[in-house]
């Protein structure tokens, strides 16, 4: 049997980690190579979500190989949750999520249920995090956006627009 | 004897080929490595139709340099025809644009040949700006955005 590759985020690891572990791996030990992908230390409790799971694994689990070895998508924060607020034409809308969740789940939320726009419009908006610029890639977590104590990540759905002159 | 180390430029393009956020974009069918031919490499990107473009993206002092992006025809290894090129409307007829700079890059503030001469769009699109940080795999996020739009309308719409 093959080692378990694993696309790996979190609170406090920068962007997407692949990391490799031996076959019979715990979830255990997916926190023990989070640690080493972190950019500074944190203290507490830290939990391993897979994407887009609400409920976190139990951490004495062997973790699965991936269907058809494709690499798992897993998650670590100690949050349980995040708090999401999107605000669209002035008006804002807010739902809990696993910190796994990722910005394509937490936009179609956005877009088709609260904000109730087809398809086509979906497609033409995007989220981007309040006060700043950043529009963080579909298959980014939210709980790479935030920090404990926080829980809390507050989005604009902006439109895209054209690129001319 | 020759210096056979690797350029930093193309060490770091094989980096970032092999990172968590772009083997991501592997996994999930956005996109795929076709070859590198260092200083490019031609990287296909799946539309929502499910017909995938090739693009030759030039890599000359990455990632602190601009990469510039050709629609590629993976098949012949050439340049891809006019005909052949991502049809649509608004954004994406002028994002893949073949009359521009002889259809030899893409019209988007993330490609070094086109941001030259337009400043204006370092501040009116810095979202779509080239990152070093993120490379590549932000263009091919920008290409992929354009093909799963609105806008988009097939390899052969009117």
């Amino acid at each position: 049997m093959k080692d378990i590759d694993i696309l790996l985020q979190g609170e406090g690891i920068p962007d997407i980690q692949l990391v490799t572990l031996v076959k019979h791996a715990t979830f255990r030990d997916v926190l023990s190579a989070a640690v080493k992908h972190r950019k500074s230390a944190l203290e507490g409790d830290f939990l391993v979500f897979f994407e887009d799971r609400d409920d976190p694994c139990n951490c004495d689990d062997a973790v699965p190989h991936g269907k058809d070895h494709a690499p798992l998508r897993l998650h670590v924060h100690r949050c349980r949750r995040v708090t999401v607020s999107v605000v669209f034409n002035g008006e804002e809308k807010s739902r809990n999520f696993g910190p796994g969740a990722t910005i394509a789940t937490v936009k179609k939320w956005a877009a088709l249920k609260a904000f109730e726009m087809d398809p086509g419009d979906a497609a033409e908006h995007v989220l981007q995090l309040s006060g700043t610029m950043d529009r963080p890639s579909p298959d980014t977590h939210i709980g790479a956006l935030v920090h404990c104590g926080e829980c809390a990540v507050a989005f604009d759905l902006v439109p895209l627009k054209r690129v001319e002159g | 004897m020759a210096d056979e180390r690797m350029r930093p430029d193309e060490e770091m393009l094989r980096l970032h080929l092999g990172s968590g956020r772009f083997l991501s974009g592997v996994d999930s069918g956005r996109w795929r490595l076709i070859k590198i031919e260092w200083p490019c490499c031609i990287i296909a990107v799946t539309a929502s139709d499910g017909v995938e473009y090739g693009f030759r993206f030039h890599c000359q002092n990455y990632p602190q340099g601009v990469a510039s992006a050709q629609p590629w025809d993976i098949e012949r290894d050439a340049a891809l025809a006019a005909q052949n090129w991502p049809k649509g409307k608004g954004r994406v007829a002028l994002a893949f644009n073949p009359g521009w700079q002889g259809g030899t890059c893409l019209y988007l503030p993330c490609d070094r040949q086109s941001i030259e001469g337009h400043d204006n769009w370092r501040h009116e699109h810095p979202a779509l700006l080239w990152d070093p940080a993120k490379g590549l795999c932000k263009y091919l996020e920008i290409i992929h955005d354009l093909l799963h739009s609105r806008d988009y309308g097939g390899r052969h719409a009117a």
